[in-house]
């Protein structure tokens, strides 16, 4: 299982990039009630890793970037950067480079000013920070925006500003806050391609903060799932998908979520594309449960089936995603048999919600 | 549905109302300021500039034109040009400290610290306070057979003799110059902390991970980000400082030999007090200009400094 | 990474690390320095006032030794003299009376002005809001001459209703800025689901918007007693007998004569007009700074 906590994983003679052990951040919010924004967290980042940390909003990712950047300092546990202890280092000495999810562009600044104001800060002589903003600049396909202001920039624009004023610094580690989400679907995508690539290039260790599911699935080598300020599971795209930790992995990735039944003191688990007519699935190993049929969506071609489902245990509303090659007639009203393949199930523990061994279910 | 037709119309017979009509509302809801400021302040404006040049005076209240009479005798006048000099140094030293006084100030309002409530009504005490009141404590503090500074300055031996504090030139003047900081650094934090507040949190922050120290965030990224509100907090102070009387008045009554007398005050003695109005209308005139230049000022900063200079080739160094 | 080099930085690592501890501390130490600081230079003279206004008298100006005798216990005879045989009371009912109407008067033409200014979207919104506000800077020391012509003309001469009269040209200006600040603030969604629901554009300003913006109100009110209690030309020029003259200018016109007994009750006097007006203010602070900060 690739659900352990990634604290635990072996760390071999190589130096982790970045390390957060039992980290715990308490705000004390208004009113003087306290907010847990970090519950105990522990993850760990090899060099040069694009790692996606995804979670709804809420969950504690910004906090865990702003720990990692030294902006807060962690109420328990330790940040280590490069191998190093970071906590009580200001943020200056980290080497990280962060963008923020409103850029934060110095807006008294021209663009030329703004990408060189880490390396005046660090005292660069002036030839090479011309040398270095030229190098960003370049690289992002920004050189005719230098005397520009960041108002009369687009989204898409101020986005890679702000990448090249991290850039500049040549940070150990970048921290990328939901670095999209201030940009239009369209322009989403592309961008979503080009910062992959770039990372690729550059070969900086990265760590993408998104609540977006669809970004974190397509762009992380590693993708760890946040939720009120714990780690649920750290994983490949596809582990997290295909085998997800507990309940909360299971319905927050994936769309439609996985369905879940309530059988004695287990949930049994199928992602709505296991959900299929019986007689499109093999025979041999299959579990069938009636589905009396509510609803049947037209989306892309894909039918879309809303029901309940009764046999395998208590009777649950699910959702069956039917491909377009799969032509079985239906009708709203009717009950139908459907079938998921055995190996497609997955259990989970009732009470808690963790993933457990496979229980036979007969038929 | 059909049984209410009425309702599902609009009420065709009834005229939309005059209080439906923006353009009306908005002349309506503004016209009245517009017509009291007018009436209150452009109107005795010009009477101001009339009587400037006329001979009235409070003997005899008939208006007789003069020319410029009135100038040419407080052009001829040494009094005039100490409290000219002296109203603009006063104005001057005293916005340039506040301005420092106050960021501090306003600096440290914002952060966070025990005890925050008591400290921030202390602070605000000069700012509400009746200024000809506040200029009665301070003259008691400074100056009387109370004083606990008087013993300290002649133990010093920066007092010697019969003089008291208020009574030599140099430390009047610093006296005066100390009540009007300590009476606008309030003032100008208050307004300073809403410029500072704006500065989005992030933009700060960032200045921070791209390793700037202290003084460089300051100077780079604070300052020229509250610049506007640096100048309207310093322009208002100025207008109220140059334009006050009551310091003076209470504090020094323009002495030690007219050491510290400022145009309002001066303008107050010619006119109400000697009854000369015409010159006491011209000397008040001459706080007009500087008037004007902290209108100008207030204007050109509250164009945004992301507007300003767009465009401009860099040529800035630290 | 090479043992050595990692151990070199992760010394250097930790000198930097009591480096910031040390920083981080001196900087809570500098704040509170400052706080502290501020407050007692703020508050000096009239804690001075205050204590002084508590001691014995030392038997008149000239007489050797401290500021304060000490070893007597305080007295409350100077605060006693002040109330009783003073025109202080009627100075501090003056102000309080003055102090209303200005209030009232001032609403009543700021309240629709900044409504307008920030809602009725006219094109010379943005430069009558900056006219307004110059208007504020349009000090009374270049006014009080005329006005006292003026004023005389009305038959006003030696009231206060002169000062009501006048004093709102200095307060609303002021006051149209903040409460154009805070109507900005109301989402204009609100009044227009008003509008639909049936009420009139003057009805929704009367029964949704006025309430909402009710912070604003009570901000002026006190921005408008306080500039009403401290401003002094007008009201030195309008207002020469003792019984009608507000307290900016009736305490320092009794103490014209040096009397000390005088001068340690008036020291009361002053910390009693001024800790009610701060504490005033102090409530508000928190909404003149949102009123005051541009929206953006
Ligand atoms: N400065 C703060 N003070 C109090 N609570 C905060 C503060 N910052 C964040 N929080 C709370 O901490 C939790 C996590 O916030 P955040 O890390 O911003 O979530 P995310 O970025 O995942 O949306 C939220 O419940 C939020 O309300
Ligand atoms: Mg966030």
């Amino acid at each position: 299982m690739r659900g352990e906590p990634a604290g635990s994983e072996r760390v071999g003679a190589a130096v982790k990039a970045v390390e957060a052990r039992g980290l715990v951040k308490v705000y004390q919010g208004a009113r003087k009630e306290r907010v847990r924004a970090l519950d105990g967290l522990n993850l760990t980042i090899g060099h040069g890793e694009y790692l996606v940390l995804l979670g709804p909003s809420g969950c504690g990712k910004t906090t865990l970037l702003r720990t990692i950047a030294g902006l807060e300092q962690p109420t328990e546990g330790e940040v280590h950067i490069g191998g190093h202890l970071a906590n009580g280092l200001p943020p200056r000495l980290r080497r990280v480079a962060m963008v923020f999810q409103s850029y934060a562009l110095y807006p008294h600044k021209t663009v030329r000013h703004n990408i060189e104001f880490p390396l005046k800060a660090e005292h660069v002589p002036r030839h090479m920070r011309e040398r270095k903003v030229r190098w960003a600049a370049d690289l992002l396909g920004i050189p005719h925006l230098l005397g520009r202001k960041p108002r009369h920039l687009s989204g898409g624009e101020r986005q890679r500003v702000a990448l090249a004023r991290a850039l500049v610094r040549e940070p150990a580690v970048f921290l990328l806050d939901e670095p999209l989400s201030n940009l239009d679907a369209k322009l989403r995508a592309t961008t979503r391609d080009e910062l992959r690539r770039f990372q690729q290039e550059i070969g900086t260790t990265t760590i993408y903060v998104t609540h977006d599911q669809d970004e974190a699935m397509g762009l992380g080598d590693r993708v760890a799932v946040l939720d009120a300020g714990r780690l649920r599971q750290v994983g490949t795209p596809r582990d997290i998908y295909d085998e997800p930790a507990d309940t909360f992995v299971a319905t927050f990735v994936g769309s439609p979520p996985m369905n879940l039944v309530s059988r004695g003191d287990r949930l049994v688990g199928f992602r709505p594309e296991h959900l299929l007519p019986a007689e499109n699935v093999a025979y041999d190993s299959r579990v069938t449960m009636p589905l009396r049929i509510d609803r049947i969506e037209y989306l892309s071609g894909d039918r879309h089936v809303y029901g309940s489902v009764t046999r395998i245990g208590l009777e649950t509303r699910v959702i069956a995603r039917l491909p377009a090659t799969v032509i079985t007639p239906l009708t709203v009203g009717e009950t139908h048999e459907f079938a998921v393949p055995a190996d497609r199930l997955r259990f989970f523990d009732a009470e808690y919600g963790t993933r457990t061994a496979p229980v036979r279910i007969g038929g | 549905m059909r049984g209410v037709p009425a309702r599902g119309r609009p009420r065709a017979g009834e005229k939309a109302r005059l209080t439906d009509r923006e353009g009306f509302l908005a002349w309506a809801f503004l016209l009245p300021s517009v017509v009291y400021l007018t009436a209150l302040v452009a109107a005795p404006f010009c009477l101001t500039v009339a009587f400037a040049f006329s001979d009235a005076n409070s003997a005899a209240p008939s208006y007789r034109f003069a020319g410029l009479r009135n100038f040419r005798a407080i052009f001829r006048d040494d009094v005039f040009w100490r409290a000219l000099g002296d109203t603009l140094a006063l104005t001057g030293l005293s916005m340039a400290l506040v301005v420092f006084f106050g960021m501090i100030l306003a600096n440290v309002l914002l952060a966070d610290f025990r005890g925050k409530w008591p400290v921030r009504l202390l602070v605000l005490l000069p700012w509400t306070t009746p200024v000809a009141l506040s200029a009665i404590s301070w003259r008691w503090l400074l100056d009387s057979a109370y004083s606990p500074v008087d013993p300290i300055l002649r133990d010093a031996g920066v007092l010697h003799g019969g003089a008291s504090l208020l009574g030599r030139p140099p430390l009047a003047t610093a006296s005066v110059v100390a009540v009007h900081v300590w009476r606008l650094t309030p003032l100008a934090a208050v307004i300073l902390m809403a410029g500072l507040a704006a500065i989005p949190r992030d933009v700060g922050e960032a200045a921070r991970l791209d390793g700037a120290g202290f003084w460089r965030r300051l100077f780079g990224v604070t300052i020229p980000l509250t610049l506007p509100v640096i100048v309207v907090a310093a322009v208002f102070g100025a207008a109220v400082t140059f334009a006050d009387m009551a310091v003076v008045r209470v504090l020094t009554g323009g002495g030690p030999g007219a050491s510290t007398q400022v145009l309002p005050a001066l303008a107050y003695h010619r006119g109400v007090e000697d009854g000369d109005m015409g010159q006491g209308a011209a000397i008040a005139l001459f706080l007009f200009p500087l008037l004007l230049a902290g209108v100008i000022g207030v204007l050109r900063a509250v164009r945004r400094p992301e507007d300003a200079n767009d465009g401009e080739a860099d040529g800035e160094e630290p | 990474m090479n043992g050595v080099a990692a151990r070199t930085r992760a010394r250097e690592l930790d000198r930097q690390r009591r480096w910031s501890v040390v920083r981080h501390v001196v900087a809570r130490a500098a704040v509170y320095a400052v706080a502290a600081g501020a407050a007692l230079v703020c508050a000096a003279p009239f804690l001075w006032g205050l204590v002084t206004a508590f001691v014995h008298d030392r038997g008149g100006p000239g007489a050797s030794g401290g500021p304060i005798r000490t070893g007597r216990a305080p007295t409350a005879e100077h605060v006693r003299f002040l109330f009783r045989s003073t025109p202080f009371p009627a100075f501090v009912v003056n102000t309080l009376i003055v102090g209303s109407l200005v209030a009232v008067v001032t609403l009543a033409l700021a309240l629709p002005a900044a409504y307008a200014l920030a809602r009725l979207n006219r094109s010379w919104g943005t430069p009558a809001r900056m006219a307004i506000l110059l208007v504020y800077l349009v000090p009374p020391s270049l006014l009080f001459l005329s006005f006292s012509r003026i004023v005389a003309t009305l038959g006003l001469a030696d009231s206060f209703w002169a000062l009501v009269l006048v004093y709102p040209t200095v307060t609303v200006p002021v006051s149209v800025w903040l409460l154009t600040g805070f109507l900005k603030a109301v989402p204009v969604d609100i009044e227009e689901q008003a509008m639909v629901d049936g009420h009139s554009r003057l009805g929704a300003f009367a029964r949704v918007v006025a309430p909402l913006v009710f912070p604003g109100v009570v901000a002026v009110v006190v921005l408008a007693f306080t500039l009403s209690a401290g401003e002094f030309a007008y009201a030195l020029t309008f207002v020469w007998s003792n019984a009608r003259m507000p307290v900016s200018t009736g305490m320092p016109a009794r103490l014209g004569n040096g009397d000390p007994l005088l001068w340690q009750s008036m020291q009361g006097g002053a910390v009693f007009v001024a800790v009610p007006l701060a504490m005033a203010a102090n409530l508000f602070l928190d909404r003149f700074v949102a009123g005051v900060t541009p929206h953006r």
